[in-house]
């Protein structure tokens, strides 16, 4: 005889018993547990949490209270998010970088500025937040768990210390830009720092990461959710492809911009296979502000537009616009729109100096597996199959279902909207294999060249379901080389996440760099003003910083190539108190397109010269390791300023 | 080793008959480069010499050797350190590191003390009978075979190891606008604070100490004070030196040893270096340091690059950059170009004497760690 049904009221009370009995005991599982966060970590956390939550509510907010006016159809399904994000994110670019560029971005009005977003949600807009089902929602949770140890973590990617949380921490101290060849990476737009700066003011250095994790998680949703509106059941496929590669979850807890950019890039796509201008001006836009490296996907994308060639026209002008104003401020500053891209100014500024005419920002040829030929025409193979995580050999990791799924890609070339997803692909891949091949770099496009892909994978039962099932194994095929990496690193940043490894320990061990940067903050004077010459922790450096550094420390050779005899009086002039400089050694097997006199006139004299600078002008203070800090001191009457040395 | 056996070969070679008879390295007036000791070290203070011994580095870039310049006898450490304090014949380590061996014809041996578990912001200091460390909010000295270890409040600058000079323990003072001074305490004082010992314009730094002399470094002088006649004006020598802008100076005794910054501009130094790469460690490279090696040290320098004086006359120069000055007795090892080199001076080694007392091999066990 059969037991009897629990009457609905009995299930519906234990239901909720055993949920806040679950809630309740996890609850006092972590903040129990002896080995658990700490107090401080849980500080940071909620901290950076709150923060970030409340940045992307912000964006969602004022995004869904401009499309309800501007394009109320882009918020009518699952898609609604993604572009409201957007949106909402430019909105915010748009205000926190008119009051940089204002000098007006203190932090308090950086603060107040996530409030006036999150205002639009009182224009109620009729957004509708995202619902992934059950499986997409845990292995969503699972690929990104890795980010939330890094987001927790300090921070030791060479990125963020040079770039992505240096920069917000100089405009917040500086309320304002900082830029030119003394600052070359704040002549890049700015746009995501100055968003990252607020974060910075409000939630410390865990929120502008946290919120890049909401971002990606974002744009996996809008992934899903365009592959559910376009391509139906083969979509899901799409985000498979990219939880199951390593260089896109890379970057998930950082701050970082290549996911931001492909945020902007999917929305764009949306925008534009559904006819509409503006929000695809708009989110291209917002796309190349962030990164440069976007432009070939914007291209595609306007290419496959579902708009006549005025609108698009029209659009691209739009977009452009929104870009502008980061090259019109270079300009007004004496620079190269695209600086520090382009343009440096390499000629001798001083009669010792040998000026460094023809030298690149970036040595294409470091990257990937070759330039010739065949090298490309093995690209898609050797970039799938033989890329290395921790090597040049393109810098990353990707899913093999991109090659897998290439054939059927190729079969859907049939059908209208496949041809479109394919052109936007292909003109975004060969952008990308036109530039440094650096997996990190395809990420910005990666989203739609899945989407592209997905498009042909089989659908019904029999042979059909035989595939997705060969497909399903050459994605497991691909996830320890993958998501181990990832796992990994996991692991490492789980005691400093949770509190228990100590900042300076944990900054020491993966960056020895930061003992200089940690003694510096100390022993500095308050007022004193740091040079970095081959260094790059500026984000640990609690004093203004010159130089820097960007690929292959550029920033430091110009300076030294082109000053040559003056390089740190000049520092000096410009206000450097200090020096810190890191021991570099560009190892030959790294650039074997040079020849030795291109690599030692390059890259090895400015070292060299820059070590008899400073045994002639300056003097140590400290040392660890390959780090050195020095001080400047005032030009004594016989150093002689007419005589020279040739670097 | 094998490149260590042929520098000795050839330092043994060059140094005559009379020192190839007692073992000794070098031979007045002679440099000889030291092959197979000049592994790039972690803490770029190392190589130096620990009295009549070289403390080199293995590949790992920590100090796991020691050379005797005495008999030629090369050692192989039981452990290895990346910041040792250097004391005649001994080497101690504290924090990760901590503990004291001493350098012995039959070997280095591990000498029972009690350790200190803390780590340091300077490699610590011994003479053989205290031991002393500076740490980020103190300075602290104590017996080295008590387990005790009372920390005296203090702002050191780091990085600058401190210095024991008989009762004196002096170290650099991180003085905040002011740069840095220099400071000491009286180790013989229990309630004894810390006091300036070298203050004013400009920063007074880079202490060492050898016996009862400290010596450091001043804006445009070199200073060395004989602790036994206390901070009177008679106790101290000034010399003028253009000195203090990478390595400390050197303390044998009352001879000290610095870099010398060349008057005049920075030479060429990518041609200058790719000349030395051929020259250096060869018999021209040596017989330079022959002809170099008596000229009287002056002040100057040359102008050719950092040369390394002594208050002795003794003074390494020529081509190139003459860096890290270790001295000991007769003893001058300095760095060149990438290269580990050694000139002796006119004096024979029998004038290094012992200074300090050597602590006991076979001490009571200890009570364990001093903490901190």
């Amino acid at each position: 005889m059969a037991e009897p049904r629990p009457a609905p009221e009995a299930g519906t009370a234990l239901s909720a018993l055993v949920g806040l009995a679950a809630l309740a005991v996890g609850l006092a599982f972590l903040v129990l547990d002896p080995v658990g966060p700490t107090a401080p970590a849980w500080e940071r956390a909620l901290q950076g949490g709150g923060a970030a939550l409340a940045g992307l509510l912000a964006i969602l907010g004022a995004g869904g209270a401009v499309l309800a006016r501007l394009a109320p159809r882009l918020l009518e399904d699952e898609r609604g998010p993604l572009h409201a994000a957007v949106v909402g994110l430019l909105l915010w670019a748009l205000l926190a970088g008119g009051l940089a560029m204002a000098g007006l971005l203190h932090p308090g009005v950086a603060r107040a500025l996530v409030a006036v977003l999150a205002a639009g949600w009182l224009a109620r807009p009729p957004l509708r937040l995202p619902r992934p089902g059950p499986l997409a929602l845990v292995i969503a949770l699972v690929v990104l768990l890795p980010g939330l140890l890094d987001a927790l973590a300090p921070p030791v990617d060479t990125d963020e210390l040079y770039q992505h949380l240096a920069l917000p921490r100089q405009i917040l101290a500086s309320s304002g830009l900082v830029g030119g060849p003394l600052h070359p990476d704040g002549s890049r737009p700015q746009t995501l720092h100055v968003v990252f700066a607020c974060l910075l003011a409000l939630g410390g250095e865990a929120a502008p990461r946290l919120f890049h994790l909401l971002l990606t998680a974002l744009c996996l949703d809008g992934v899903r959710a365009l592959g559910r509106q376009w391509l139906g059941a083969a979509g899901a496929w799409a985000p498979l492809v990219l939880v199951g590669s390593y260089s896109f979850l890379q970057t998930a807890g950082l701050a970082a911009n290549d996911l931001p950019t492909a945020l902007a890039v999917l929305a764009a796509l949306d925008a534009a296979l559904r006819g509409m201008a503006l929000p695809l001006a708009l989110a291209a836009g917002l796309a190349l502000d962030l990164k440069y490296t976007a432009a070939g996907a914007v291209t595609g994308i306007f290419l496959a537009a579902r708009l006549s060639w005025r609108q698009r026209v029209a659009a691209g002008l739009g977009a452009l616009a929104l870009v502008a104003p980061w090259w019109l401020r270079n300009v007004a500053e004496g620079l190269h729109p695209l600086f520090p891209f382009l343009g440096w100014d390499l000629r001798p500024l001083d009669p010792s100096a040998p000026g460094a005419l023809g030298m690149p920002f970036q040595y294409l040829e470091k990257y990937g597996a070759g330039r010739s030929p065949t090298s490309f025409l093995m690209l898609p193979w050797n970039a799938v199959i033989t890329a290395q995580v921790d090597g040049f050999r393109f810098l990353g990791r990707v899913s093999p279902l991109l090659l897998a799924l290439v054939p059927g890609a190729l079969a859907a070339l049939r059908r209208p909207l496949p041809r479109r997803l394919a052109l936007a692909a292909a003109v975004s891949a060969l952008a990308w294999a036109a530039g440094p091949h650096w997996l990190r770099y395809l990420v910005p496009a990666l989203p739609l060249v899945a989407l592209a892909l997905a498009a042909g994978v089989p659908q019904g039962p029999g042979p059909a379901r035989l595939a997705r099932a060969a497909l399903a194994l050459c994605l497991l095929a691909g996830l320890p080389a993958n998501l181990g990496p990832l796992l990994l690193r996991a692991a490492d940043r789980l005691p400093a996440a949770t509190g228990h490894e100590a900042r300076a320990a944990f900054l020491v061990r993966h960056h020895p760099p930061a003992a200089a940067a940690l003694w510096a903050n100390q022993h500095l004077p308050p007022d004193a003003v740091v040079a970095q010459l081959f260094d790059w922790s500026t984000a640990l450096i609690d004093r203004p910083v010159l130089l820097g550094s960007v690929e292959d420390h550029v920033p430091s050779r110009a300076w030294l190539l082109t000053h040559g005899q003056a390089s740190l009086r000049d520092l000096q002039a410009a206000g450097a108190t200090h020096l810190v400089v890191t021991r570099t050694r560009f190892l030959a097997k790294l650039y074997p397109f040079l020849t030795e006199d291109e690599r030692s006139r390059e890259l090895e004299a400015p070292v060299a010269f820059l070590d008899e600078l400073l045994l002639a002008q300056a003097t140590l203070i400290y040392q660890d390791g390959q780090t050195r800090i020095y001080r400047l001191e005032p030009p004594t009457p016989d150093a002689a300023p007419d005589a020279r040395a040739r670097p | 080793m094998g490149g260590t056996l042929l520098g000795a070969l050839l330092g043994t070679l060059l140094a005559g008959p009379a020192a190839a008879a007692s073992g000794a390295f070098g031979a007045p007036g002679v440099a000889v480069p030291l092959a197979g000791l000049d592994l790039t070290c972690e803490d770029a203070r190392y190589p130096a010499l620990a009295g009549p011994w070289v403390v080199a580095c293995g590949p790992d870039g920590k100090v796991d050797r020691a050379l005797s310049l005495e008999t030629g006898q090369e050692l192989r450490l039981p452990r290895s350190f990346v910041h040792p304090g250097l004391a005649p014949g001994l080497l101690m380590g504290v924090g990760a590191e901590a503990g004291l061996l001493r350098l012995e014809p039959g070997g280095a041996v591990e000498v029972p003390i009690s350790q200190v578990h803390k780590a340091g912001t300077a490699p610590p200091a011994t003479d053989g009978l205290r031991g002393a460390m500076i740490e980020a909010e103190g300075v602290s000295a104590w017996p080295l075979q008590e387990p005790t270890r009372v920390v005296k409040p203090a702002h050191p600058a780091g990085w600058y190891p401190p210095a024991l000079a008989g009762s004196r323990l002096a170290w650099v003072e991180d003085a905040g606008p002011d740069g840095e001074d220099v400071w000491w305490l009286d180790l013989d004082e229990p309630r004894a604070a810390p006091t300036p010992l070298a203050g004013g314009p400009g920063n007074q730094r880079h202490v060492v100490a050898s016996g009862p002399f400290l010596a450091w470094v001043e804006p445009d002088a070199v200073v060395v004070l004989d602790t036994r006649q206390g901070e009177t004006p008679a106790a101290e020598r000034r010399t003028p030196a253009r000195t203090g802008f990478s390595a400390p100076p050197s303390l044998w005794r009352d001879v000290v040893c610095w870099e010398q910054r060349p008057p005049g501009p920075v030479e060429d130094s990518v041609e200058r270096d790719a000349q030395e790469g051929t020259a250096e460690g060869t018999a021209e490279g040596t017989a330079e340091g022959t002809a170099e090696g008596t000229a009287e040290g002056t002040a100057e320098g040359t102008a050719e690059g950092v040369d390394i004086m002594c208050s002795d006359g003794l003074r390494a120069g020529g081509p190139g950059h003459q860096r890290w000055p270790s001295r000991y007795g007769p003893w001058l090892l300095y760095r060149q170009g990438g290269q580990l080199w050694l000139r002796t001076a006119a004096a024979g080694p029998e004038d290094a004497g012992p200074e300090i007392a050597a602590p006991e091999t076979a001490g009571p066990e200890t009570a364990g760690p001093t903490g901190g």
